[in-house]
């Protein structure tokens, strides 16, 4: 068997954005093991400093597409999970919560894919009033920072896999 | 806490440690060459994509690295090394959203890696001092080229076991609390 058919690496080029979804829960299990891998994601001194926020009520589902430029698809996705990160858990979550929670993120995804799930990653973080905007909407305190949001679900999308290295982002031996 | 956990793909995702002695078995290039593709398969805000790679596996740098890094003694005994890092210059003005693209990029890259049969650990390099100024020149990137952080991989020569279960505390449901 090709390395390129290893199941997993499979799992990883075969991930893509998934915006449109099926009107079909996901059950409590699924859930449960999403996060279960997102909570094995590595984190600086292992301080451990994200937060997840599972949302599956209607209302606060389409709170959350309604005020970001880029969020419609969860108007239809049954789920979203909130990353969010502790930066005063201590001196090394305050540098970096934010790739502790984003590799926690791409578990997420990763796991969603690999269990016939679909979906996207909606930067928050990063995107003019948001932060504030989904702390209101879920009631996050002030001194938790929010990464952004997976919407998933049963995806109503396919799209090829990832493959291949882009011309020059790749050196070797040095720059 | 549930019987999933025999999808292959979860178990490298549950079953990634991270693992700082190796052995001195070198890595063939077709399995570089996949790990370089997975790190390039996560996902980038906007796919901006402001991401590079450089992959070291001569023993000469490896042991600079192990040297210039204040954390860095398990690169004293990888085979490999991937230095994940961000050209800023292609962000809008102000828009840190590259440092997630890295971190998901090198998440990717040890999950690939696992299920490989390698292991791996993430090193940070960014915003540590003086741990950034003595990393990067080793890498000699351009200056609005960012280090964020390495991967040391190699065959593993420390045994782990997987991650299980979650910290109830830090799961909220559809509201915080």
């Amino acid at each position: 068997m090709g390395i390129r058919e290893n199941e997993a690496v499979r799992a990883i080029l075969g991930r893509r954005s998934i915006r449109r979804f099926e009107d079909r829960p996901v059950d409590t299990e699924t859930v449960e093991l999403l996060i279960e891998c997102a909570c094995a994601a590595p984190s600086a001194a292992n301080v451990r400093p994200c937060h997840f926020v599972v949302v599956t009520e209607r209302r606060l589902l389409s709170a959350m597409a309604e005020g970001h430029p880029y969020a419609k698809m969860m108007f239809e996705a049954p789920l979203a999970v909130v990353v969010c990160g502790e930066p005063d858990k201590s001196d090394f979550a305050a540098r970096y919560w934010e790739e502790d929670c984003s590799a926690a993120m791409e578990n997420l995804l990763l796991a969603a894919h690999a269990l016939s799930l679909g979906g996207v990653w909606i930067g928050v973080r990063h995107a003019p009033g948001q932060e504030a905007r989904i702390r209101d909407l879920l009631g996050i305190p002030d001194r938790i920072a929010v990464l952004g949001v997976a919407a998933l679900g049963y995806g109503k999308e396919q799209k090829e896999p990832h493959s291949g290295i882009p011309d020059g982002a790749l050196h070797l031996g040095g720059w | 806490m549930t019987n999933f956990h025999i999808d292959p793909t979860i178990g490298f995702i549950l079953g990634r440690r991270s693992v700082r002695k190796f052995l001195p078995n070198a890595v063939i290039p077709e399995m570089v060459t996949t790990l370089l593709e997975c790190a390039f398969a996560a996902p980038s805000a906007h796919n901006r994509r402001p991401l590079h790679f450089i992959v070291v596996d001569d023993r000469a740098t490896l042991d600079a690295l192990a040297k210039a890094h204040d954390s860095g003694k398990a690169m004293e005994t990888a085979p490999l090394a991937i230095a994940v890092c961000a050209d800023t210059s292609i962000m809008p003005e102000g828009d840190m959203a590259w440092i997630e693209d890295a971190a998901a990029a090198m998440e990717n890259i040890l999950i690939a890696a696992r299920a490989l049969g390698l292991e791996g650990v993430w090193l940070k390099v960014m915003d540590r001092h003086p741990r950034e100024e003595r990393v990067t020149p080793v890498f000699g990137p351009p200056p609005h080229v960012k280090i964020v952080a390495i991967a040391a991989l190699g065959y593993g020569d420390e045994a782990k076991d997987p991650h299980r279960g979650v910290n109830e505390e830090r799961i909220h449901r559809n509201v915080w609390g």
